[in-house]
């Protein structure tokens, strides 16, 4: 089974799902603009979740996640005049979703170079690398899946940002390469070879789970 | 657009590694807003809304404009005031409009007595246009420009005056030599015949002199100034300039360039380097 058409399951039927409400996103904004608040409230929660998880898997920090989730609906609310229809709306709000998480990504860099304590701490992976690895199976099941996807999630959260962007839209988040493309602005031909860079990037980092 | 999905579906079942990664990634837990996330969503639009509304309610260039303006015109009026107030030399305009050759003398009445042209006179002589500076260097008969000059009762300033000579650096040029003005004067239309005397020097430099005994005591020191910048003080005795000896006479020919200051202060001499202050 190609791989492609199992991942957009998920993806098409959620389009599904949409194509049943009663109103399209164009709709909706159209109303959220004369002033009709529960068309914003559907519009949110639309999205909350796909917007949510994706901000999560780029930050690897929930809350975090949640009050950026939050803020992207806010600009959106805010600039929804200036908003042109001939884009789709899943696209515009991935790329403010994008553009506020990388913005905070870079204020926690410089925070991190301002911090003090950072000089006399070091960080959680360097001293996970001092202790022996523990190679006894864990008796729980649920415990090394859990265990895994923090390995995973953390490994996604230390690409660059470049890169993570378009794999988590790829793979988690189930978007096509054009929807990609212009959720970043970028050609389809660099798209592909970023999603294609960042998983080579991931299988170094994931070798003992292939 | 076949082609192109059919590449990439290519591309990802090509590497086997990679297939295996996009699997990885898409079977992780997805997670899910919170509960109140609409209700918190709606309320930071409102506060948000709440301060939009609060903003300044005149356009963004009149909240800066209009303080800008009444600094500007404040700090215009203190600049230029302390600029007059303190300036010990009257600057002399020699310009092409006003040249110094073809000047009317003011007429004199009977008793000696020179009308200046603050005073109000009455008649065709209202209408004479003598520059003050100019009037007093070519007038044998004037006494001092303190009649010309309005005297004010502050001498010293707090206020942040820009001091002409500070800014132009260390060249001092005679009263009336300035080598900007677009017609210069000849020196010998001038009562020092061009030569620049310890006093002229020490005015430039922002300190008023008084001369006694033949002795060149500083007076007053403007603030910012120059002078007050090397450490003169009221009280100081200029001994000499350039390593040359001062006294009311001594003068430095038609350029001066300012080298050091040796000073006495009570039983104090001092040597002032003027180079790097």
């Amino acid at each position: 089974m190609p791989l492609d058409k199992f991942e957009s399951t998920g993806a098409e039927a959620l389009q599904t799902t949409v194509a049943e409400e009663k109103l399209s996103d164009h709709a909706l904004i159209e109303a959220t603009r004369n002033g009709d608040e529960q068309a914003f409230a559907e519009i949110v929660s639309r999205y909350r979740n796909q917007i949510t998880n994706f901000l999560y898997r780029f930050l690897n920090d929930y809350d975090e996640a949640v009050d950026l989730a939050q803020e992207t609906f806010v600009r959106v609310y805010f600039a929804i005049d200036r908003y042109h229809t001939q884009y789709a709306f899943s696209t515009y709000i991935y790329r403010i979703a994008a553009n506020l998480a990388i913005s905070e990504i870079r204020r926690r860099k410089r925070r991190r170079l301002l911090s003090l304590t950072g000089l006399f701490q070091s960080d959680d992976d360097s001293q996970v690398e001092f202790q022996p690895p523990d190679t006894r199976n864990l008796p729980d099941a649920d415990l090394i899946e859990a265990e895994q996807s923090r390995t995973i999630a953390k490994a996604i959260a230390a690409l660059p940002e470049k890169y993570r962007v378009p794999i988590i839209l790829r793979d988690i988040e189930g978007k096509s390469y054009d929807e990609i493309a212009e959720i970043m602005g970028l050609g389809l031909g660099t798209t592909k070879s970023r999603i294609s860079r960042a998983r080579g990037l991931l299988k170094e980092k994931l070798s003992h789970y292939l | 657009m076949e082609n192109e999905e059919f590449t990439s579906l290519r591309s990802d079942n090509f590497n086997p590694d990679e297939a295996n990664i996009s699997r990885i990634l898409g079977s992780l837990k997805r997670v899910e807003a919170p509960a109140d996330f609409d209700f918190r969503v709606r309320s930071s639009i409102a506060v948000r809304r709440e301060t939009e509304i609060r903003r300044f309610p005149f356009p963004a260039a009149v909240k800066f404009a209009l303080p800008l303006a009444i600094i500007l015109l404040v700090g215009g009026y203190v600049v230029s005031t302390m600029y007059y107030r303190n300036s010990p030399v009257e600057p002399v305009p020699v310009t092409a409009s006003a040249p110094v050759t073809t000047l009317p003398q003011p007429p004199s009445t009977t008793n000696g007595e020179i009308p200046s042209p603050s005073d109000n006179i009455s008649g065709d002589r209202a209408k004479i246009y003598v520059p003050k500076g100019i009037e007093s260097q070519k007038d044998p008969t004037k006494i001092s420009d303190d009649s010309v000059k309005p005297k004010r009762a502050v001498r010293f300033s707090t206020g942040g005056s820009i001091d002409s000579a500070s800014q132009e650096g260390r060249r001092i040029f005679p009263e009336g030599l300035d080598p900007q003005a677009r017609q210069p004067a000849r020196p010998k239309d001038f009562e020092n015949g061009g030569q620049i005397t310890a006093k002229d020097v020490l005015a430039q430099m922002g300190a008023d002199v008084n001369i006694s005994n033949g002795e060149l005591i500083i007076g007053s020191v403007k603030v910012h100034s120059p002078a007050e910048k090397a450490g003169l003080k009221s009280g100081d005795i200029i001994e000499s300039i350039n390593d040359r000896p001062v006294n009311e006479k001594t003068s430095f020919g038609g350029q001066f360039s300012g080298k050091n200051l040796r000073v006495k202060r009570g039983e104090n001499r001092l040597q002032i380097d003027l180079q790097h202050k």
